[in-house]
């Protein structure tokens, strides 16, 4: 970490877990908070989801530095336009409304108007853009390198096998986080066409259109899926090999 | 304990927490809404089949309870419990079907993988329908479903699980259950 506070050092380990349970508690509880949202007041009651989301940045920026901090705002961005698009692309198509002509029981649930739900995918937006770097954040603040040192402490032969297993554990789950901020970035230059408006704009009134745009869904999501899996998968044996080593020593 | 084997627990290790990490990536990141409900369509069961195709019983129990309930508690906490017990259910059960790295068939691959999708829908009903409103009762934190809901749900669920269980056995036919001959050019 490298901005003016360190939260990777504060110590004991349970002060820092409280902490980041208390500051990430609205994340937590957000589905409850999201029944709090108004059609008539909707600046009011989205303001503070954005106000939180400025504390949260602040709380990031001072930690791991504004560089860090903006990488992780843009993979954010690149996942919550593609959520709110995608989100408003499906509701566009009215499978929901023609299934409900066939299905009585799903018209019965369907509790929310057309305003409660565009709120409902702006608060997605902001919840996204707020709980991503957060949770790169809390993932970045358990360093593996403390484990280790623990491993060291520790005398216990049984402890210590349980203390590498979680510690390898923890350092592969940390880089796939940090690969997935950056293929977002990339996957987004990739695959421009479905979080651009202009593109999503066009496809108005063109049901032929609509058909390319879920092959467009399907093709730029196995690409994703198998990217990050390849990325991830190849870190294995390095972090592996550099444990080993260090059991060893 | 052997150094050969010492690594080798080691590297499993190292796949279960990518499976895990990118099983809850897959459910956080790629949320697409459905209007009429409260949930949403994810990709996260992709890898959670494909952890139970590839390491068996136990890595599937892993990922699946794991990974997607660590997406879940962002948003969506109510849904934690049934997340990790259904989904850990799903992988255990597409582990011990599949047969793990011991089985290369196609055709007991993707019978697992159906396996997987039909647990995703009775799993997530059984706990809306009949477990949310019993523990409601008496801890109103779960009152967020009924049976209405919980029919409701069973749509999208089927569809998410017929997507994963596709995308899990094309992965797993992607990375690993190609022959030596198949891979080579």
């Amino acid at each position: 970490m490298s901005g003016l506070l360190n939260m990777a050092q504060l110590r004991p380990l349970a002060l820092r877990a409280a902490i980041l349970v208390v500051f990430g508690a609205p994340l937590w509880g957000g589905f409850e908070l999201h029944k709090t949202l108004h059609v008539e007041h909707p600046f009011r009651d989205l303001g503070r989801w954005v106000a939180y989301c400025v504390f949260l940045y602040i709380l990031i920026a001072l930690n791991v530095g504004i560089h860090k901090l903006v990488s992780w705002v843009a993979g954010a961005m690149v996942l919550a336009l593609t959520v709110v698009f995608s989100g408003g692309i499906f509701r566009s198509l009215k499978i929901w409304e023609s299934l409900s002509a066939i299905l009585p029981w799903l018209h019965a649930a369907q509790a929310s108007t057309t305003e409660q739900q565009e709120l409902d995918l702006v608060f997605r937006l902001i919840m996204i853009m707020a709980s991503l770097p957060y949770m790169l954040f809390v993932v970045e603040s358990f360093p593996a390198a403390e484990f280790l040192r623990d491993v060291v402490r520790q005398g216990a032969r049984r402890r210590a096998k349980l203390y590498i297993t979680l510690a390898v554990f923890f350092r592969i789950f940390q880089h796939v986080f940090e690969v997935v901020t950056t293929l977002l970035v990339a996957w987004r230059e990739e695959n421009p066409r479905g979080i651009a408006p202009r593109e999503v704009a066009d496809l108005r009134g063109a049901p032929v259109r609509r058909i390319a745009m879920i092959d467009w869904y399907r093709q730029a999501l196995w690409v994703w899926a198998v990217a990050l899996l390849e990325n991830s998968l190849v870190f294995v044996p390095v972090a592996v090999r550099d444990w080993q080593q260090f059991i060893d020593e | 304990m052997t150094k050969v084997s010492e690594l080798k627990g080691l590297t499993r290790t190292g796949v279960i927490a990518v499976l895990t990490a990118l099983a809850a990536l897959g459910t956080l990141l790629i949320r697409i809404p459905i209007p009429a409900t409260t949930g949403y369509f994810n990709i996260g069961d992709m890898f959670v089949i494909l952890a139970g195709l590839w390491l068996g019983p136990m890595g599937g129990l892993i990922v699946g309870a794991v990974g997607p309930t660590i997406a879940d508690a962002i948003g969506f906490p109510q849904f934690m419990l049934a997340t990790a017990v259904t989904k850990g259910i799903e992988g255990w059960l597409v582990g011990l079907v599949g047969g793990g790295f011991r089985s290369t068939s196609l055709a007991r691959k993707i019978a697992a993988a159906a396996v997987g999708a039909a647990t995703i829908m009775i799993g997530y009903f059984v706990f809306e329908a009949f477990i949310y409103p019993y523990l409601a009762r008496t801890i109103p934190f779960f009152a967020v479903t009924d049976w209405a809901a919980a029919l409701v749900e069973l749509l999208p669920n089927a569809i998410q699980g017929v997507i994963g269980a596709i995308g899990g056995v094309a992965l797993w036919r992607t990375v690993i259950g190609r022959s030596p001959e198949e891979r080579s050019p």
